[in-house]
């Protein structure tokens, strides 16, 4: 019995390498002799190929959303110029006068050789054996930042809340077009200590629910930092008209109204955050709610991705689509082994478009299936835009599927 | 082989920044939480390179192996200049409602909910812990890529990957006791 905690144990502390393919040969046979037989081991690979699942995809979601800006090459040009940049041994401006003394430190070096040795001509009857060097060795310089190592890495430590509670009334809400929405911002300090707001009022901006970077409608924040006392409540009332820059009316889907972004300080420490509400505009006419099982294949350049099923409701609509990836192995199944996620990372980008409107649609979700992957856009109410009623077909266009190049696109028939 | 800008060419220098800048600033911006911070981190990788250039050697290990080492090591100095309740999800925005109590299908493994659940809870990791997590499940390299990319042994970069991994699971599962 206590052999057998150990050996699970042993076994627990090897999952997550095991799961990276980061283990030995023999303790990969050791651990796929164990898991048929040990269910406390079989739970515990099957929650911590959840956890690297979902972070796998998280991270990548999360970069996905961010570019570098394009004025940072220009501070970096910028900072090459100055003395800071000039740091470097080769640097354009001192590689003159770095050769012209690199040339010197040779004459200096063949002279010594000739004063030592009595010349080129006389003195030696042999000349001296070549000195052995050692070969050079180079490795990756270490960064000029580099922080000291410590030993033993402390254990992670959760983050103390911020001390201020934050609310957006209404958080979700439905209306119809042309209606005025109306959102109001609360900010508490529930600190003891003075906490500063900035810049307030914060930026408002309208997107697409999917699309944060596409601003329909902003406001300008301002420009002055605003101090919360203890206990202090500020709030933000905004209406909009659900109209875009040029004056529309902006068509039927889900919108983010967000605020910010806000940074509150409070003594040494600050945070950033971007509240927001959620609105759906309604089609007068309302929204299909249907399903259709169409198994509708696309192959573009050797990837044959299959429209499996689309699911339209009255607040969203879903869309489930299975490929296998060229070079995919899925991962091992039976043996009493739990379900395992994909051995591939994806990053699956569409939009569809309905009645010569088209909606971005974001990134799509992914789990093993069979000897492939689903893909799923949507996969739950109220996260796409609804299809109205009177709608003939839809256009769904997988925009990018990893590398690979292509447009997968599907026509699905809604009558 | 020295390459041009290990020469002083400031245009191939400006190939090479935008051949490289989304994987820093990205790096960056994962292991930090901070658009504002990462764009100083993209900068201060970038000047370091090239005030550093005639020491690296492109035969010896790769670029990227050197980028991530000088991304890592600003980040903790970032971290530790400006210490910050970190931020993740909320910070693009998604603190919205749908991302709170939405429901979702079973089938669906990888969802926003867990997406955020799961970056709030990477954000209470130490920088160390954090940034082995961004170079292996967002940059994909290997424990041993790792291992030379921060100058760390083998074995700490197996345990780090393990720690973060049931501290997370830990953080997903609350009710779970620990193993």
């Amino acid at each position: 019995m206590r052999e057998e905690e150990m050996n699970c144990k042993e076994i627990c502390e090897l999952l997550t390498a095991y799961l990276d393919g980061e283990v030995a040969p023999e303790e990969k046979a050791y651990i796929q002799a164990h898991l048929p037989g040990c269910p406390q081991c079989q739970a515990e690979l099957e929650a911590l190929s959840a956890v690297q699942a979902s972070l796998c995809d998280a991270l990548k979601s999360m970069a996905d959303e961010v570019s570098p800006p394009s004025r940072a090459w220009k501070k970096v040009r910028n900072r090459l110029e100055t003395k800071e940049g000039r740091k470097g041994f080769w640097s354009a401006f001192t590689l003159g006068r770095v050769a012209t003394a690199a040339t010197a430190v040779v004459i200096l070096v063949v002279a010594i050789v000739i004063w030592q040795y009595g010349g080129f001509f006389g003195g030696m009857s042999s000349p001296p054996p070549a000195p052995t060097l050692p070969p050079p060795v180079i490795t990756i310089p270490p960064s000029p930042t580099e922080p000291t190592p410590t030993p033993t890495p402390p254990p992670p430590m959760p983050a103390p809340p911020p001390p201020f509670e934050r609310s957006v009334v209404p958080e979700e809400a439905r209306y119809l077009p042309g209606e005025s929405i109306d959102v109001t911002l609360s900010l508490t300090n529930t600190s003891a200590n003075p906490m500063t707001l900035e810049l307030w009022p914060p930026e408002i901006r309208v997107t697409p629910r999917l699309d944060w970077n596409d601003t329909l409608f902003s406001a300008a924040s301002g420009t002055e930092s605003r101090v919360m006392a203890p206990g202090e409540k500020v709030s933000l009332d905004y209406t909009w008209d659900q109209k875009n820059f040029a004056g529309e009316q902006v068509p039927p889907g889900w919108y983010n109204i967000l605020f910010g972004e806000i940074t509150i300080r409070y003594g040494n420490s600050s945070t950033s955050f971007t509240p927001g509400s959620r609105v759906l505009i309604q089609y007068p006419q309302g929204a299909i709610e249907n399903s259709f099982d169409l198994n509708q294949s696309q192959t573009v350049n050797g990837v044959t991705v299959t429209l499996e099923r689309v699911e339209l409701m009255a607040d969203g609509s879903n869309f489930y689509f299975f490929f296998i990836p060229p070079g995919y192995t899925a991962p091992p199944t039976g043996h009493g082994l739990p379900p395992m996620p994909p051995t591939m990372s994806v990053m699956a980008k569409a939009e569809y478009s309905v009645g010569g409107i088209t909606k971005y649609v974001g990134t799509a979700g992914f789990n093993t299936k069979g000897d492939g992957i689903k893909l799923i856009w949507g996969g739950g109410p109220g996260k796409l835009d609804p299809v109205p009623s009177d709608a003939q077909e839809l256009i769904f266009i997988i925009t990018q599927l990893n590398d690979w190049e292509g447009l997968w696109e599907f026509r699905v028939p809604l009558e | 082989m020295i390459e041009q800008w290990q020469q002083g060419d400031v245009s191939a220098f400006e190939t090479l920044y935008h051949q490289y800048e989304k994987l820093v600033y990205r790096t960056a911006y994962l292991i930090t939480g901070n658009k504002e911070t990462s764009e100083d981190i993209l900068q201060e990788v970038f000047i370091s390179v090239w005030r550093s250039r005639h020491t690296y050697d492109p035969s010896r290990g790769k670029l990227t192996t050197w980028l991530h080492r000088i991304t890592v090591n600003q980040c903790s100095r970032k971290k530790s200049k400006k210490s910050s309740v970190p931020v993740s999800l909320e910070e693009k925005g998604i603190d919205l409602p749908e991302m709170k109590h939405a429901h979702q299908p079973e089938d669906v493994l990888i969802n926003k909910v867990e997406y955020e659940r799961l970056l709030k809870a990477m954000d209470a990791l130490d920088t160390r812990h954090r940034s082995i997590l961004v170079l292996r499940y967002f940059n994909d390299l290997s424990y041993q890529e790792i291992a030379e990319a921060l100058e760390i042994p083998l074995g700490t970069v197996k345990s780090r990957i393990n720690q973060s991994l049931k501290y997370l699971k830990t953080q997903m599962n609350p009710g779970e006791a620990e193993a």
